[in-house]
This record gives C-alpha cells, sequence and structure tokens, in this order.
C-alpha cells in the first residue's frame, strides 16, 4: 500500500477540481492506502464544522485518511480553533514537512 | 537528512502560493534537509533585484513606516538560513522565462538553468513538489 | 527516481503570449532531458486532445503572436517521442467532446479507475 500526501491550498467552493481530489482521496483510501490531507491557505476553509462541505465529512470517517489544517492560515482567517472539527489537526509548517519528507510519502500540491 | 526539489511558478504579488513556498522552504531547512527551488516563469521575478519598497497611501505610513516586504529579501533570507544550518541550498532560475520577462538582476544567490538542472535535482533529491499556477 | 505522472488540469493559460502551454512545454522539455513522464489531462486541460484547435495568428498595434501553438500536434509529438498520453474521459463527456474530435494515440481513463491509475507512478506533479 502506497501513502500519499495532498497538500489542498483551494476552497472547496472555489472550483469543482477540490472536491474530485476529496473523491481522489476517498477513492485512494478505500483501496486500502494512507492518505494525509494537509489544508493550507483558502483551503483551510474546508475545516469549520458547519461548512456545508458532505465530501470532508466522508473523509473524516476514515481510518487511513489523516486531516491537518495549517495553523498559520488558520488564524489569518479568524477561524476559531473551538469551530473546527475536532478529527482535523491544527498544526505548524513543520508537520507538513515531516510528511513531504516521509519516506514513501508521495506529495501532491493541489 | 534527505533533499527536497521544488518548482514554483507564480510570479510575486499575486498568490498566497509565495508566502506558504517560503515558508515551507524555511521550515525545510532549519529541520536540517537540503533544497533545491526551481523558479519557472513568473517565478524567475522573485529574486529581481531592483525590487524596492513603497509608501501606502491609503494607510498614510511613509516608506520607511510600511517596510514593504520584497520577496528578493526572502529569497536572500533562504541562503542565510541555509548557511545558518549547515544546509544546501540551490536557486535556479528559468533561464528562457528571466529573458522574457527582463528579470536578469538578481540578488546574490540564484543561478541561471533549464529543465534539465530540475530533473537533474529530481534524480538526486529525495523528494520533488511542482506547485503550479493557476 | 521512478515514473512520473504529470496531471495538467488548466488550459490555456497564457498560451497565446508564450506560444506553447508552459506545463505541457515543460514536461516535454523534462521527457527529452530523460525524465519517464506521461501526461493525464483532466479539467478543461481535456481540450488539448481536440483535433480542430486552431489558433490564428494575432497582431496587436506593432506586435504580433505569429505562432501560436497547436496542442493537438504538441501532445502527438510527444506520443510519438514514446509518451503516455490520457484524459479523463468524465471531464471530456462534461464538456460535450466527442471521442470523433479527438487525436490518435490519446488513452481515455474514468475517473473511477484514477485511484489506481496513479499509484502506479512514483511521482505525481499536478499542474
Amino acid at each position: 500500500m502506497s501513502k500519499y500526501l495532498f497538500i489542498e491550498s483551494r476552497d472547496p467552493f472555489e472550483t469543482n477540481d477540490v472536491r474530485d481530489c476529496y473523491h481522489l482521496i476517498k477513492d485512494l483510501s478505500d483501496s486500502g492506502h494512507d492518505v494525509v490531507l494537509f489544508l493550507v491557505q483558502n483551503g483551510v476553509f474546508a475545516a469549520r464544522k458547519k461548512c456545508k462541505n458532505s465530501e470532508l465529512d466522508e473523509l473524516l470517517k476514515k481510518e487511513n485518511i489523516h486531516v491537518y489544517a495549517d495553523d498559520y492560515s488558520i488564524d489569518e482567517r479568524g477561524i476559531n480553533k473551538e469551530s473546527v472539527y475536532s478529527q482535523i489537526n491544527v498544526t505548524g509548517m513543520d508537520t507538513l514537512v515531516d510528511f513531504t519528507m516521509e519516506d514513501g510519502r508521495k506529495p501532491i500540491w493541489h | 537528512m534527505s533533499s527536497l526539489n521544488v518548482l514554483i511558478m507564480d510570479p510575486p504579488y499575486e498568490s498566497a502560493n509565495t508566502a506558504t513556498v517560503f515558508r515551507m522552504i524555511d521550515s525545510t531547512l532549519r529541520k536540517g534537509h537540503d533544497v533545491t527551488v526551481f523558479a519557472y516563469e513568473g517565478a524567475a521575478a522573485l529574486s529581481f533585484k531592483p525590487q524596492k519598497g513603497h509608501p501606502n497611501p491609503v494607510k498614510g505610513t511613509s516608506e520607511e513606516e510600511e517596510k514593504h516586504p520584497l520577496s528578493k529579501d526572502f529569497v536572500e533570507g533562504l541562503f542565510a538560513t541555509a548557511r545558518e544550518n549547515g544546509r544546501e541550498f540551490k536557486w535556479i532560475n528559468c533561464g528562457l522565462c528571466v529573458d522574457e520577462r527582463g528579470v536578469g538582476d538578481w540578488v546574490e544567490g540564484p543561478v541561471r538553468g533549464g529543465p534539465q538542472h530540475f530533473v537533474e535535482a529530481f534524480n538526486n533529491c529525495d523528494k520533488t513538489l511542482v506547485i503550479a499556477t493557476r | 527516481m521512478g515514473k512520473i505522472i504529470n496531471v495538467i488540469d488548466t488550459a490555456y493559460r497564457a498560451t497565446l503570449e508564450e506560444q506553447d502551454d508552459t506545463s505541457l512545454w515543460f514536461t516535454r522539455a523534462c521527457k527529452n532531458a530523460g525524465a519517464d513522464m506521461d501526461i493525464l489531462l483532466t479539467g478543461n486541460a481535456v481540450n488539448y486532445v481536440v483535433r480542430n484547435q486552431n489558433p490564428h495568428a494575432l497582431y496587436l498595434g506593432k506586435g504580433a503572436i505569429p505562432h501560436p501553438s497547436k496542442f493537438q500536434d504538441d501532445l502527438s509529438d510527444f506520443i510519438k517521442s514514446g509518451g503516455r498520453l490520457y484524459f479523463l474521459n468524465n471531464d471530456l463527456e462534461e464538456r460535450g467532446i466527442e471521442s470523433k474530435e479527438i487525436i490518435e494515440g490519446a488513452q481515455a481513463l474514468d475517473r473511477t479507475k484514477m485511484a489506481s491509475f496513479l499509484d502506479t507512478y512514483e511521482n505525481i506533479w499536478h499542474w
């Protein structure tokens, strides 16, 4: 099984391409692959629990999908940590670097 | 220790990608990895030496007060971070992209190159990340 | 370092002033430099397989864009050089592009097969 890192920089309401990316992540997960989804920039708009984004809800239910959000992007947009999904880890750039450099993990900027 | 090869495309002052990639490279160097950057298309202007700050008439600040961020300073700063941390840092500006934009006057550090140098870095680095423009 | 799939998703971005698509150009340049590369067209970039793309020369004041690139020809050359070209069939159909309109050698990929397809590559570059 492979390991993937998707760095999602775009708002899910900005383009269908973001939702297509969520679907791809789900398909990879269903095939048994381990996926990290790291939300950054406007990608963190998906992190609010009240965001109407059922595709992300589905990803958060999966054991082999791990979702993180960039702390600076969260703060920059005034998103309260309490309003973020409990399954999303708000973390720093060092975490993104660790996943990017992790042996065998394929990084994809989206 | 391992090494990261990054391709960036966005010009200065146009995309949130630029600040993120600078943050990411800074962290990568501090965590003890080597980094190669290939500045393609508009990103070839990130290290353009004649960049100059300006006042902000809307906020009523002078040039000195405004301290407008310049991407060339960030590029220089990454070279300094690499030196402080004993890491190898290469910044390759796409030569054709530089020529068509007339941005060949750079701060100290970047070198001129082409796709073959990106492929060379791809072959020598542990990871490659492409951050395209939109 | 393994095989690379270039997922090209955005079409006609500055292609007139460049007389090239910069993602496609870079892919071909890297392949010429020895990288093992294939292409997957998604989003509006699926239109690059349309055979009848016909960008005319443009004259703008004293300036000119005399040779806009014909991407169907660039992609045919890529296939001839040994590269494999795929397009996401769902994105093609959504845009009403018929299979009879597309160049020879381009291979259709269904979205449901994308995960297993991507997993055959060590490197995924999204343009």
